[in-house]
């Protein structure tokens, strides 16, 4: 009798949690804030300043979907989250937006139950080598030693992409980027690897960029881009149009005169060309 | 003596005493017995110089080539290229001034930096009847710098000269309270966790003083109903708190605010980060588990079958989880459960679960200290007709707890340590959070152990003071010196 009682309060909370999490437009007109998930810190998408001031590719989401929604950029309250709290800070309703460099896939799209509303940014695992490693094509790897991040999807497409072009490879794992950038130059591997995007601003980083280059190969596709909870229409609409006010240019109520794919290149593919830039 | 003939060969004045051979004194002699004393110890030592030698030589240049003053990792390249020839490296601390602030305090507002300050440097005076009552000594200069420390603080952290006289009056005055009795400062250990909560987190001068208020009503309701057994006084206490704080605080809180309001700026904690973030959870985390820790030990040791079973279940699920994955349900699973809209703040559920997991730590060690006490003494307690409560708090408890000192301050150590777990849950710890999100920055990227050896060196400050202190109070305790 207790226990059934108990389990009932324990479904109705669950319903109720469902119910009111069904508008989250509301919630956060009501809260007068948005919530907006972040990564604690990667360069070029979001990163405090020495003011706590919060700037980046994915910040710039944060900022419109507010002034979209409240009409102020500056009414974000940014929640850093990690890699392995994102997507259940998302679900458990803790954010209500999640811009966080997060790839696209079909499982967190359908298992995950979460809403990818758009791309932001097609990034893709490269490789980085010493200049003096003589190397300009990954398919000239065969037998290096490679430092790569363990835990993400690096991980299986390096192996994917070594298979398919019967080489062999010694991973050397490492836990974040910036332990891979020490790693690298205390020429602990011949090859680093991990998205373009960071692979382009840890070279950015070193004392001599010269001496490093990024291979022409891009061996993965990574749309990465911000994501919401399922089946909240509403709000992911918002967000979804967000996006593509930022990615294109301002479109007149009739609808984009131009074709979609070409609207996009003029502002994203730009943004890429300009991060991705190997001399930057 | 009588007189003896002695042989004309044999010396009848003494030699002059002649200096040891040069082999048996001073550093050779010492060199000798302690370095080189076999072959195996000679290999170990010049093995050991070899590794020294190689270890200072990589990294003697690295610091001696430091560069203070930069604006970024480039330029601190730049100056240590220019300075040093091509190819030197060199440390870049230039990232730890440049960014000191986010280290120490976060995001926390940057005018209210005087607050966490503040709030620091009165723990210590809440702290000293408690840790530094016996030596008048010892507690004038743990106070007195501390009085120094914050006089000179707060002028840089931009407070105004009136305040910080009024502040270093009111120290002063504390400070002649501490100097002619041990226990002076009681009453600011009563009111200090409010205190600190409120210059942390600001708000309403009324929630603090509200929530303490329920302690005095337990208090209270604990004397009140004293003659009737244990059970039916701490229960009557906890009920009178619980009630007062889930259905009187609120209302009451809230006529306060509306006819006496006094209010200072509320901070929120996702402006909590760097080391104000590592010692609130620190702090709260020590103070809280060391009494349910004493509790749960007791409780594991009770005859009373349910209070055994609750507690051996409580301590073995808590320790034979990781800290992380408590941290996990504190920051994630949580939000299921609580009703959508239910503001429960991270920092304090992160309090929660890291108390929790010390607690259950600090259990075990004060039942060893428990298990070592002699039957004798809890005969002799019972023999003396003490109740249960009296046995062990004036026979049982100051032994077990003096023999497991160094268990229950090593816990603590720990458990500081732990802190910086919570970087896992999205908050801003200063070893990895801050070091990342300074990193992540394009002035700042490239440099990696600068902020690595910042962090660690100021938590070796705070882990060393605190061992340094358990040493100091095992000295103290120490009964068998006859």
């Amino acid at each position: 009798m207790k226990k059934s009682v108990f389990f009932g309060t324990l479904a109705t909370a669950g319903l109720v949690a469902g119910f009111a999490a069904a508008s989250t437009l509301d919630d956060v007109k009501a809260r007068g804030e948005l919530n907006c998930g972040v990564n604690t810190g990667l360069v070029g998408f979001a990163a405090p300043d020495a003011n706590g001031n919060w700037s980046g590719f994915d910040v710039a989401i944060c900022k419109a979907v507010a002034a979209a929604v409240l009409g102020d950029p500056s009414k974000v309250k940014y929640v850093p989250t990690s890699g392995q709290t994102r997507f259940t800070a998302l679900a458990s309703g803790e954010v209500d937006v999640l811009a966080r460099n997060s790839t696209w896939t079909f499982l967190r799209d359908n298992d995950l139950k979460l809403d990818f509303v758009g791309v932001n940014y097609y990034d893709g695992q490269g490789f980085m080598v010493p200049k003096a490693l003589g190397v300009s094509s990954a398919k000239e790897l065969d037998g290096a030693t490679i430092c790569i991040q363990t835990g993400t999807t690096t991980e299986l497409n390096l192996a994917d992409f070594f298979k398919a072009n019967n080489m062999t490879y010694q991973p050397i794992a490492i836990d974040s980027n910036a332990e891979g950038e020490q790693q690298y130059l205390a020429g602990a591997c011949d090859a680093y690897t991990t998205d373009a995007s960071g692979l382009a601003a840890t070279r950015a980083a070193f004392a001599n960029p010269a001496d490093h280059i990024i291979l022409p190969e891009i061996i993965s596709k990574e749309p990465l881009g911000p994501a919401v909870r399922h089946g909240d229409n509403q709000w992911g609409d918002i967000v979804r149009w967000t996006l593509n006010a930022l990615i294109g240019r301002p479109w007149p109520d009739d609808g984009p005169r131009q074709p979609l794919g070409k609207t996009r290149h003029s502002g994203g593919w730009q943004l890429r060309r300009n991060l991705c830039r190997n001399d930057r | 003596m009588s007189e003896h003939r002695t042989a004309a060969y044999v010396r009848t004045d003494m030699l002059p005493e002649k200096a040891p051979p040069v082999s048996e004194m001073g550093a050779i002699r010492w060199l000798r017995e302690n370095l080189f004393s076999g072959p195996l110890n000679t290999f170990l030592t010049l093995a050991g110089a070899f590794v020294l030698y190689f270890l200072l030589s990589e990294a003697f240049p690295w610091f001696r080539n430091s560069v203070w003053v930069a604006a970024s990792v480039g330029e601190c390249r730049d100056i240590i290229t220019a300075r040093w020839g091509e190819g030197a490296t060199g440390a870049c601390w230039a990232i730890i001034r440049d960014r000191w602030n986010m280290f120490m305090f976060g995001f926390y507002p940057r005018e209210l930096y005087w607050r966490p300050t503040l709030a620091l440097g009165l723990l210590l005076f809440a702290a000293a009847p408690v840790l530094f009552s016996e030596s008048r000594r010892i507690r004038m200069i743990v106070l007195g710098v501390m009085t120094l420390f914050l006089v000179l603080a707060f002028p840089a952290l931009g407070v105004g000269g009136l305040a910080t006289g009024l502040m270093l009056l009111a120290l002063v005055a504390m400070l002649v309270v501490a100097w002619s009795r041990p226990w002076g400062l009681l009453w600011l250990t009563g009111i200090y966790p409010g205190l600190a909560v409120w210059l942390l987190w600001g708000g309403s001068v009324w929630v603090p003083v509200l929530a303490m208020a329920g302690f005095v009503l337990a208090w209270a309701a604990f004397t009140a109903t004293r003659g009737r057994g244990a059970i039916i006084s701490v229960g009557s206490a906890v009920a009178a708190a619980l009630a007062w704080w889930f259905f009187a605080m609120g209302p009451v809180s809230q006529v306060l605010d509306t006819y006496l309001p006094y209010a200072i700026d509320a901070v929120r904690s996702d402006k909590f980060g760097g080391f104000v973030l590592a010692l609130t959870i620190g702090v709260a985390g020590i103070v809280l588990s060391l009494p349910i820790g004493v509790v749960l030990a007791l409780a594991r040791r009770s005859d009373m079958l349910l209070v055994k079973a609750l507690a051996v279940g409580f301590i073995e699920f808590i320790r034979g989880v990781p800290l992380i994955s408590l941290l996990f349900v504190a920051s994630l699973l949580l939000n299921y459960f609580l009703p959508p809209g239910t503001n429960f703040d991270i920092i304090l559920r992160v309090i929660i679960m890291v108390t929790l997991f010390a607690a259950a730590y600090i259990a075990e060690v004060v039942r060893g200290g428990l298990a070592a006490l002699p039957r004798g003494q809890y005969e002799a307690a019972d023999s003396l007709g003490l109740d249960y409560w009296k046995a062990q708090r004036l026979v049982v408890l100051p032994q077990a707890l003096k023999i497991s000192i160094p268990g229950i301050v090593s816990t603590f150590i720990g458990m500081f340590k732990d802190t910086t777990l919570v970087v896992f849950v999205g908050l801003l710890d200063p070893l990895k959070g801050i070091t990342d999100s300074v990193r992540a920055s394009f002035e700042w990227k490239g440099a990696y152990w600068e902020p690595y050896i910042f962090v660690g060196c100021i938590f070796f400050i705070f882990n060393f003071a605190m061992s340094r202190y358990s040493m100091y109070l095992e000295r103290r305790l120490k009964r068998d010196h006859h």
